[in-house]
This record gives structure tokens, sequence and C-alpha cells, in this order.
């Protein structure tokens, strides 16, 4: 686990507001970002991103380590709260499978990406479309294999064959990313003694 | 569960993408715990995952943070839980980690290289291990998931092949007769064959030529009884298969028609396509 992280835990625990601050300044906009993709609106994925944050506050102390990383345990209320707000009846439902298809956001937040991890852009390209498809259901809306089994029409062995490869070749390219980033940063060190 | 199993099973995969139930994420982490590769491939999807997600950030406006930090400001004035005193031992704690600053080691440079070479070794071997081992575990749950898919082929050929070995009894059969269908001035060229055995309670009606009808339009079958038409259900537009119908005892003849979509209850007289005698 990363220091980052073990902090968080620490501080949400005691209910220390530098705890959602450093929440807040890590992970707000993958958060942004994965509601984005749900509510596919600028406004209420604003509140979802607020009202996660509150829950995470509330429930800090109640994280356990045991059932997943901080990170996930997050997401999950983060991905709860935008689904809750697509299903109120306030919600002019695109269809949550639409999220999938190239939106208007697409461009919004490959430009804002952030780069200062080397090579993320790729590992969202290198996916190929139908796993990140899959990927993106699973992992940013919560669908279920059944859910997602109804909603693209494929078999319930194909949905879990591809969750596979898609796991698969995110963890690949994310081996390879650290590999690069390592000969990266020797390159640099070396040059500099020179 | 045998750990071949379980690995094939697809609970890790549920797992790290939060969408175990609780008594699955309970199997997952004693396997975890049991077999540290294991956990460490878990370990490697999940931080894999989370990098995959702020792959996918958007900056959100800055006004949120103060939205949201006032919000969380007036909670804690509610529930008078202060914690002023901590911020400020946080603040003047230099071993706590920040988001942006990036810590530099005063280890000499040559410890960093002699460190740096074990790390590309090392991880360059774990890549290499952790490939094979990832080839390995998704063979597993390939040949899984095409065993299962071949399983439910060949029950469906099996079918198939069962409705084809009736087919081809009935067809053979000496007492089975052919009936042509002939098309009407309302399509002249339309052309079908009806398989008719007196001894069975069905027959085959094989489609060759007819135009398709409209979406809000269906063919309906017919069997001319001593002068009344009997309803032989509505016939499914498939060119050139055998499609099952009943036989009608003393059916002198059998006639198509064009009727609207749900079919009627009489024919359509001026919309008979086809017609042949039994």
């Amino acid at each position: 686990m990363k220091a980052i992280e073990k902090e968080i835990i620490k501080l949400l625990h005691v209910k220390d507001r530098i705890g959602l601050e450093l929440v807040y300044d890590n992970y707000a906009a993958a958060f942004y970002g994965i509601a984005l993709k749900v509510v596919k609106s600028e406004a209420l994925a604003q509140d979802v991103v607020q009202e996660s944050m509150i829950k995470i506050w509330k429930n800090g102390d109640k994280y356990d380590e045991k059932k997943g990383t901080i990170f996930n345990w997050m997401l999950n209320i983060v991905r709860r709260t935008a689904i809750d707000k697509t299903r109120s009846p306030n919600f002019r439902p695109k269809g949550r499978i639409q999220t999938l298809d190239p939106t208007v956001y697409e461009n919004t937040w490959r430009s804002q990406l952030n780069t200062d991890v080397v090579g993320l852009q790729d590992m969202v390209n290198n996916l190929e479309e139908r796993y990140r498809v899959i990927i993106e259901m699973a992992y940013f809306q919560g669908y279920t294999q059944k859910e997602i089994e109804k909603e693209l029409d494929i078999p319930i062995g194909t949905v879990k064959s591809r969750i596979r490869i898609a796991l698969r070749e995110l963890r690949k390219s994310f081996n390879l990313q650290i590999a690069i980033s390592i000969i990266l940063a020797i390159g640099i060190m070396l040059s500099s003694k020179l | 569960m045998d750990k071949e199993k379980f690995l094939s099973s697809g609970l890790i995969d549920l797992y790290v993408l939060g969408l175990a139930s609780e008594e699955d994420a309970e199997i997952v982490n004693q396997y975890a715990e049991a077999y540290p590769d294991i956990k460490s491939m878990i370990t490697s999807l999940n931080v894999s995952l989370e990098q995959y997600a702020r792959a996918n950030s958007v900056d959100p406006p800055p006004a949120l943070r103060e939205k949201t930090f006032g919000e969380l400001d007036q909670i804690i004035a509610n529930n008078s839980i202060g914690s002023k005193k901590r911020d400020e031992e946080y603040s003047n704690n230099p071993n706590v980690p920040k988001a942006a600053s990036e810590s530099r080691s005063s280890v000499s440079n040559l410890g960093i290289g002699v460190g740096a070479l074990l790390i590309i070794g090392l991880s360059f071997g774990m890549f290499h291990f952790n490939n094979k081992y990832d080839k390995s575990l998704l063979q597993v749950s390939e040949l899984n998931n095409q065993l299962a898919e071949c399983e439910e082929n060949a029950a469906i050929i099996d079918n198939n092949n069962q409705i084809f070995a009736a087919q081809n009894e009935f067809l053979r059969n000496e007492r089975t007769v052919h009936i042509q269908l002939n098309g009407t001035p309302n399509a002249p060229n339309a052309f079908a064959v009806a398989y008719w055995n007196e001894e069975e309670e069905y027959a085959y009606l094989n489609i060759l030529d007819l135009p398709q009808p409209n979406a809000d339009k269906q063919y309906q079958l017919w069997a001319d009884v001593e002068g009344e038409m009997i309803n032989m259900g509505i016939l499914d537009y498939e060119k050139e298969k055998l499609i099952k119908i009943p036989r009608i005892a003393h059916a002198e003849s059998l006639n198509v028609t064009l009727e609207n979509l749900g079919g009627a209850e009489a024919p359509n007289v001026s919309q008979i396509f086809m017609s042949g005698k039994v």
C-alpha cells in the first residue's frame, strides 16, 4: 500500500479534515471523470463528487482493509452515488449504455488527462474497444456480469473471458509502463551525471 | 475448491472490480492469505485498475473543492468535532507524504544506480513471470469457456439432428405425397411444395418463391374442407426451409392468404397468393 493511502486511512479513521483533503487532491479528478461517464452532466457529476466526499468522510472510520483497497472502497461510493442519481425521477435518461459510445465528454477528458504518469494515455488506447467497454461498465458503472450479458447481448461466458482478458491486458500494459519509467529514470540520471 | 479451480473461477476478477459479494470477497481474502502469488496478483490488478481510472481523470472546476469543504465544515461545526490542532501537527510533520511533492533521496548516485539496475532486473523478471503465469491462467479460463460453448453447441446440433432425422423419415416415407401450391394472379411466380402424409398429424411446407410481406402483413395458411376454410395458422416468412404445419383431415386444398399482422379468423379470399389441390 502506498504511504499516501495509509495516511488517508489513518486520518479518515479519526475524522481528520486533512484526510478528506488528501482524498480530494489525489482522487477528485478520477472520481469526477467516472461520475461524468455515468451521469453525463457536469453539474450532476459535481454533485456526485461532493456527495461522495461527504459519504467518504462520514464512513471513513468503517473502512476495512480486508474488503479491498481504499481506492476501490471510495470508487464504490462514487459509482453508487452516481448510479443513484441516474435513478432519481429528475434524471433525464439517455440510457446508461450510451456512455460507452464516444460522448461529448470524451474529448474533454482526453484533453484534460493528467499526464504525470508515463503512458497512461497509451494504457487507455491500447485496450481494444470491446474490452474497454466491458471494463468501464463493470468498474466505473458497477454493472454485474449478468447485466453486461443482457445489455450487450453476449453470452455470460464471453463476458467473463473478456473481463479476464481486459484485466490481463491492463496489468500487462501497466507492468510495461513501470519498466519504461525505470529505464527513463535511469537514462535521465545517467545523462545528468555526464 | 483447489487453487487452480479458484483461479479459473473468475472470483478474483469480480473482487478487483469491486463486484464480489461479501462472501466471495471473504473467499478471495482467504486465498490471498494462503497464497502469496495470488496476493501479489490481486495487488497488481488493483494498481492497474486504479491507474486506468486515473487515466480517465477530468479535473473538476476549482469551485467544487471550496463547495465540498464548505459543506464538510458545516457538518464538522454541527458535530463540534474540531481538528485544528491536528491540522497544525500534520502540516508541521515532515514525514507526512504530500500529493504533489516528491522527496529527494540523499543516497549517492552510485547507490541509486546499483539499486536501479537491481530493480530493472527484478521488474523484468517479474514482468516475464507474470506474463507467463497470466497466460496459463487465461488459457485455463478460456478453455473452460470454450468447453461450455462447445457443450451448448453440441446440444443445439443434437437437437437439430433429431429434427432433421424426423424430417428425413417423413420425406422418405412411401405414403408421403407432394402437393404443389402455385401462385395466383396476386403473385404469379409464387410457388411452394407441401409434404403430406395421411398417417401423420403434421406435414411440412417448403416455400420456394413468395413475395416478402410488408411489416404490417403476414401470410396465413388455410385448408379447404368441404367448402369451409379451416385455419392452419400463420406462416413465418422463411424461404426454402421446411416449415412444420398441421395436417387437416379431409382437406381438399391448401391456400395461402395475405392477412393483417396477427392473422384473421376468416380468410381474405381476394388476397389468396398460393393454392394447391391435395
